[in-house]
């Protein structure tokens, strides 16, 4: 059905397109040009120069691997959910915090009530669209996520602040499709912490997705598999982008008891290893993951964003990815590739 | 009976002014091996100071070091690839190889044998993410890893200062074992007993007579209870006559309040934000053990009413043990901005005002260390009166 979907949509994609999560790393130009920034010695044309040179670059390297749908890269931004909060009424940037070891950040803080006043995250999307005629994916922070993501000092209790994310990023949504998006990827890592608040979270995201005339994703990462499914295929939704690789490679395994009945976004890169994967693993990946589902309904990535690795590192795992997914095409569909 | 505040566990370390991110930045340059280890443990001990004064001003009365060293909560006990200049030197029996020489870059710190830090995973639910720790072979304990912390935190106040340590349950939860000679999860975290139990008689050599255990992973996995009681009766074993403060957090402990009462610890850190239901099951039920009463929500910034954290303690009052118990935070502090911190501990105190108790400090009389063990400071815990330990 989605794959119907997809033509309607204007996109003919092949059997098990590839893509890339969301993030993808900073050039080393882009990391010293932030940090010219921050201290005063480059100005913000500079680092919007730099950012757009990294963009620039990434969309190249994109097509140059061979993925069938791109993203932008997050060039532009540190994390999924500050620079949207903040474009919404009622966040404010809050003070430091530690993230992990020496490294700190602000979180944003909701300090009344939600609104969407004006598209937020148009502008990432259709600067990298403008760059290739293949069809980039824009990216959402999901409504659950992003109340996470924040202290919130308005709302009664996590709910309540959820469904009012939920409509302002709805607003967005509807805002990004008016201007061409058609698929549209809504990150959920918070959730798989708190299998419970599931149920809450699909109602949340599925006002966002209900009714909008694009191929809509939902990314979980984290947590324990066997905690969260089957519940979460009552997440509204055409495709459930997952991890299987590295701690999750026994994910699979908990579609023999529950058949899984959305698309997959299948992860078969472990992005939180630096060793490369052979093109000989993915096709491996992929065959365990074909004895479950029928090729057109698989989507073929890394199990999450890229930007803890190097350029060298992310280019060298999505070029074996791509190498594995030619190579299983061929061996499935050997008349079509 | 006495309510006092308390300080959870950890503190923040950064600020929002430059004064306050002198550490972050030495930090960087030490792992550029632009400042020497010595350097680097001043500024930390600074730190602690700083912290230390932070939460006596807002009024808390047992305080803690905040943390403010540790890289984690499991990467501090395990040591390894953390910013690490090494307090604990003059507590070691023998010279430490690893722990000398090069004044610069990130070196190993004084961790367990047998294990190192690994990947970054998440911290429960929380926006802070651990190194996971990779354990290759049989855990050891072999030298202090808070003692030359708790001796400096002491040094800089005369309030009493409660040393927290990541207790062995979370730590084998948080640990990826499949490179380890242990075949099964209760094993390890029986090892890492041992190695905690080993702490806690150190930090009780230096005069500690109140340590914090953090075991907030049994809230995800209660079906492990047994483990944990395993653990601990280990941990009573080893630690002599210190007193264990068994703290919980990130879930909702209010199932398992009944079970955690019969471990052989002297009191109980709850979080009453993850579990709201426990404050009706304490006011009606009550407590056998003194309690660390998570009242003040340690992971949001919204300032809570004193008025209402005030009323829901008396309610629970009443089923108190006598001794003293604690208002706190529901976990460390660290998970929001300094700012909210001194906030949220200075509605500590103002809670505690709205309580109107008066401390009753308790010091340690003689016939309460044994002999040989060496006087220790005050101890106005009022924890002596407990009594037995329950086994």
């Amino acid at each position: 059905m989605s794959r119907r979907k997809l033509l309607d949509l204007g996109l003919e994609l092949p059997m098990l397109p590839t893509t890339s999560v969301g993030s993808l790393p900073k050039p080393e130009s882009l990391c010293q040009a932030e940090a010219a920034r921050a201290g005063g010695h480059a100005s913000d044309d500079d680092l919007y120069a730099a950012r757009q040179s990294a963009r620039h670059r990434w969309i190249r390297m994109q097509q140059e691997i061979g993925l069938d749908v791109l993203v932008d890269g997050e060039q532009d931004r540190d994390d999924l959910v500050t620079a949207v909060a903040l474009g919404l009424d009622g966040v404010h940037l809050g003070g430091l915090v530690r993230a992990y070891g020496n490294t700190y950040h602000r979180k944003p803080v909701i300090d009344g009530l939600l609104g969407w006043k004006e598209p937020i995250t148009i502008g990432y999307w259709r600067a990298a669209q403008d760059l290739t005629e293949k069809p980039v994916k824009a990216v959402l922070p999901g409504p659950y996520t992003l109340v996470d993501w924040c202290y919130d000092q308005h709302y009664a209790d996590r709910r309540s602040a959820v469904l009012a994310a939920a409509h302002a990023l709805r607003q967005e949504a509807e805002a990004l499709v008016e201007a061409g998006v058609r698929i549209l990827q809504i990150d959920e890592p918070a959730l798989p912490a708190r299998p419970r608040e599931i149920p809450a979270a699909a109602e949340a995201v599925g006002r966002i997705t209900r009714d909008l005339p694009a191929y809509t994703i939902c990314h979980l990462c984290g947590g324990r598999f066997a905690e969260i499914y089957p519940a979460i295929l009552e997440i509204p939704v055409d495709q459930l982008s997952l991890e299987t690789s590295g701690p999750s490679s026994a994910t699979l395994d908990h579609f023999h008891r529950h058949p899984f009945r959305l698309d997959l976004g299948l992860g078969v890169l472990d992005v939180r290893e630096p060793r490369v994967e052979t093109a000989d693993e993915v096709t491996a990946k992929l065959r365990d993951a074909l004895s479950l589902l029928p090729m057109d309904r698989i989507w073929v990535q890394p199990d999450c964003g890229l930007k803890a690795r190097t350029v060298d590192e992310a280019v060298a795992k999505l070029r074996a990815m791509v190498e594995g997914v030619a190579e299983t095409r061929r061996l499935v569909a050997p008349q079509a590739y | 009976m006495a309510i006092l505040t308390a300080t959870h566990s950890s503190y923040p370390r950064i600020g929002d002014v430059p004064e306050e991110q002198v550490l972050a930045r030495a930090v960087v340059a030490w792992e550029r091996g632009l400042g020497t280890d010595d350097d680097l443990l001043e500024l930390q001990q600074e730190l602690i100071r700083d912290v230390i004064h932070e939460q006596t001003d807002a009024g808390i009365h047992l305080v803690t070091d905040g943390q403010v060293r540790w890289f984690d909560p499991i990467s501090h006990m395990v040591g390894g690839q953390i910013f690490h200049a090494d307090p604990e030197k003059t507590h070691s029996d023998e010279e430490d190889d690893e722990g000398s020489g090069s004044s610069s870059g990130r070196r190993p710190g004084p961790g367990l044998k047998g294990v190192r830090p690994g990947r970054l995973i998440r911290w429960f639910d929380t926006s802070f993410y651990v190194r996971q720790a990779v354990v290759t072979d049989r855990i050891e304990w072999t030298r202090p890893l808070t003692v030359g912390d708790y001796d400096h935190a002491v040094g800089v106040t005369d309030r009493p200062v409660k040393p927290v340590v990541t207790g062995p349950y979370t730590l084998a939860r948080y640990s990826d074992r499949s490179q380890s000679p242990y075949a099964s999860l209760a094993e390890l975290a029986g090892d890492y007993a041992r190695a905690v139990g080993e702490e806690v008689k150190a930090l009780f050599k230096a005069g500690a007579r109140l340590v914090q255990l953090d075991e907030p992973a049994i809230l995800r996995h209660p079906e492990d209870f047994i483990t944990l009681r395993g653990c601990l009766e280990v941990i009573a074993g080893i630690k002599g006559h210190c007193k264990l403060l068994l703290a919980t957090c990130f879930g909702d402990a209010t199932p398992l309040f009944r079970d955690l009462s019969t471990l052989p610890v002297e009191a109980l850190g709850l979080d009453l934000i993850s579990g709201p239901g426990l404050v009706d099951r304490i006011a009606s039920d009550g407590s056998e053990k003194p309690l660390a009463l998570g009242i003040v929500d340690g992971r949001n910034t919204r300032l809570e009413k004193a008025e209402t954290l005030a009323a829901k303690v008396d309610r629970m009052v009443a089923g108190l043990p006598k001794g003293d118990s604690w208002i706190t935070s529901s976990c460390g502090l660290e998970l929001i901005p300094r700012d909210a911190a001194r906030a949220k501990c200075r509605l500590l105190g103002q809670v505690k005002e709205l309580l109107g108790r008066e401390p009753v400090p308790a010091a340690v009389s003689e016939d309460t260390v044994p002999a040989g063990e060496g006087p220790g400071p005050a101890d106005d815990f009022g924890m002596d009166d407990l009594g037995e330990v329950v086994t």
